[in-house]
């Protein structure tokens, strides 16, 4: 997964998510969503995102999701009744959070050893869980 | 395992040795509804098996009337729960041709595996090597990595050819090698592997032989004396007994060379502040209050198999396993890992549905109530060498039927629907990848890319 960050007036922001992956249905599709949804947001808002996405994860079924935050991730709120499956909608946005939590530490220490720039690009990948969402 | 030319799909059987019908009625999980209210189809028996109201009844039998800490207290129940654990012992070695002090009891295949491989510890050096296959299921592969790091020895393995067999050659087995140890079945192709002749070239150089007996002992008569292994490794409840419960069949006198692996009370001779002394085999090896109800269990699902007779467990096995391989071969696009004649091989079939992801092939079969297991079936590295991501895996036992083969085979074809896998103008393929560009995701199917796919895959996987 390859995440690309950009310092849009003042904030960080995610200008790009890429990934190469193999695996079921739902990992596929949730981090398909994924990139539509947290491209083009700032990371503190994109993060928000994936936390909701989390807690419906954890819903067994039983909440509600809220359509304005989530949008197309709403859909799967069905997958929170199968427990051996959440992983496989969790995966995309796990490498996400990864990748960028890293994009991010690289940054800072750019900046510590050069301080001139913090701004503009930081670039960021880690190493595609391809297999990750097989599991024994 | 003599040859029997596999079953045709649909074709009557009047040839089975075993009546499923009333071997149904002792299994009470068997007749639970599932999803959407639908019959079990339980075709997971390699990961456990179904237990039978004998086995149950034992198990119950114990806690109600005599449930008293074995090899302890002075008292009757507690004579009594010793008593139970023996005779489940003499059981156990009555099953597989071998003396009551060879049958350690453990908890499971795995750990019987780890006590062998701790154990051999102290008998291990750099220089040293120990000989794995690449079919090994983890249990029987990771504790061996282990004793190699824990000694400096050398780890090496027999390769798996194209169709999941072993390449046996004989040249890795040298004087350095120390163990051999491999699977007697596969649980992933359900290959069988030539046990004897491995054990032949490891006796030649001096060195022991431990079988992984999971998917073997469950499946097929099994003579310790015949095979000759040194050590045979399997659980009890993949042979209709309780949860908990594995054995270790050993040699005596390898036995009684390995010094003790887990420790404490009951597995001693005398114990000092300074230090302590350990008794023979089986003791040495069994530490805690012994697990009785569970040992009851196994002797009752002893009982039950030999009532069957293992010969007609394994040709009822083999008929199946025909008869799968036969209807999974007529699904275009299905794959099946393995051996494609039931020649030496169990029953265990695992395959591949192109285009479809195992996880969603299980999930969309649990949905018509077909129990079958998805992903790696701990068996990582045999996937790598058979080239394949992940797998599905329908195995069988006694009360498996010919008709819930044919529910397995009606499944997979339902799952290809679903997923839109077999229309000719979207040919999405096994190994497509998808990448996700800013915002536009495309999935390249080997040919072409179809965004189809993402669509039809999409509304699929959130239906």
């Amino acid at each position: 997964m390859r995440v690309t960050l950009k310092d849009v007036a003042g904030q960080q922001t995610v200008e790009d998510v890429s990934y190469d992956s193999l695996g079921c249905s739902i990992s596929q599709a949730s981090a398909s969503v994924m990139s539509d949804l947290v491209i083009g947001k700032p990371i503190g808002e994109a993060m928000r995102i994936g936390d909701a996405f989390l807690e419906l994860m954890k819903s067994k079924g039983q909440s509600e999701p809220d359509e304005d935050v989530l949008e197309d991730a709403v859909a799967f709120a069905g997958v929170s009744k199968y427990p051996s499956r959440i992983k496989c909608a969790l995966l995309g946005w796990m490498a996400w959070k990864d990748a960028t939590a890293q994009a991010l530490d690289d940054a800072a220490t750019a900046a510590a050893s050069v301080p001139a720039t913090t701004s503009s690009l930081s670039d960021h990948s880690t190493p595609a869980p391809t297999e990750g969402s097989t599991h024994d | 395992m003599s040859t029997v030319s596999p079953l045709k799909s649909g074709t009557p059987l009047d040839t089975v040795p075993l009546d499923t019908g009333a071997i149904r009625k002792d299994f009470p999980a068997l007749s639970r509804l599932v999803r959407n209210d639908k019959p079990l189809v339980y075709l997971d028996s390699g990961a456990t098996s179904q237990k039978p109201r004998q086995v149950l009844d034992a198990e119950r039998e114990f806690y109600e009337r005599h449930n008293g800490a074995a090899h302890r207290g002075s008292h009757l129940l507690s004579e009594e729960g010793t008593e139970i654990y023996e005779g489940a012992r003499a059981k156990v070695a009555g099953f597989l041709g071998a003396d009551e002090n060879e049958i350690v009891f453990t908890k499971a295949a795995t750990e019987s595996v780890n006590l062998v491989a701790y154990a051999l510890t102290s008998s291990l050096k750099a220089g040293d090597e120990i000989v794995i296959s690449e079919i090994e299921h983890h249990a029987n592969l990771v504790p061996w990595q282990q004793l190699a790091q824990r000694t400096g020895a050398t780890l090496k393995w027999f390769k798996a050819l194209p169709d999941g067999r072993l390449d046996v050659d004989p040249s890795l087995i040298t004087e350095r090698t120390k163990i051999v140890a491999v699977t007697g079945q596969s649980n992933v192709t359900g290959v069988i592997t030539p046990l004897a002749e491995i054990t032949r070239l490891a006796h030649e150089a001096g060195a022991l032989v431990l079988a992984d007996g999971a998917q073997l002992v469950p499946h097929h008569a099994v003579d310790v004396r015949a095979l000759d292994v040194d050590f045979l490794a399997f659980s009890g409840h993949k042979m209709l007994g309780p949860f908990g419960l594995g054995v270790l069949y050993g040699k005596y006198d390898k036995l009684e060379a390995l010094p003790p692996f887990l420790t404490g009370g009951d597995m001693i001779e005398v114990v000092r502040m300074e230090g302590s002394t350990f008794q023979p085999p089986p003791m040495r090896f069994e530490t805690g209050v012994p697990p009785a109800p569970q040992a009851a269990g196994l002797a009752a699902a002893i009982d039950y198999l030999t009532g069957l007779g293992m010969d007609n467990v394994a040709a009822h096995e083999e008929s199946l396993t025909g008869h799968a391989l036969d209807a999974l071969r007529e699904i275009k696009g299905v794959r099946v890992l393995g051996p494609d004649t039931t020649a030496d091989r169990g029953g265990a079939v695992a395959f591949e549905v192109d285009g479809v992801h195992p996880h969603d092939v299980g999930q969309v079969l649990d949905e018509l109530g077909v129990a079958v297991r998805t992903g790696h079936h701990c068996a990582w590295p045999l996937h790598r060498a058979l080239g394949v991501q992940s797998s599905t895996r329908a195995t069988f036992y006694v009360y498996t039927t010919h008709e819930e083969v044919d529910a397995l085979a009606e499944g997979i074809r339902y799952a290809q629907r679903f997923f839109g896998v077999l229309c000719s103008s979207n040919p999405c393929t096994r190994t497509s990848s998808w990448t996700t560009t800013g915002t536009r995701t495309t999935r390249a199917c080997g040919i072409r890319s179809t965004p189809r796919c993402i669509t039809s895959t999409r509304r699929a996987a959130t239906r």
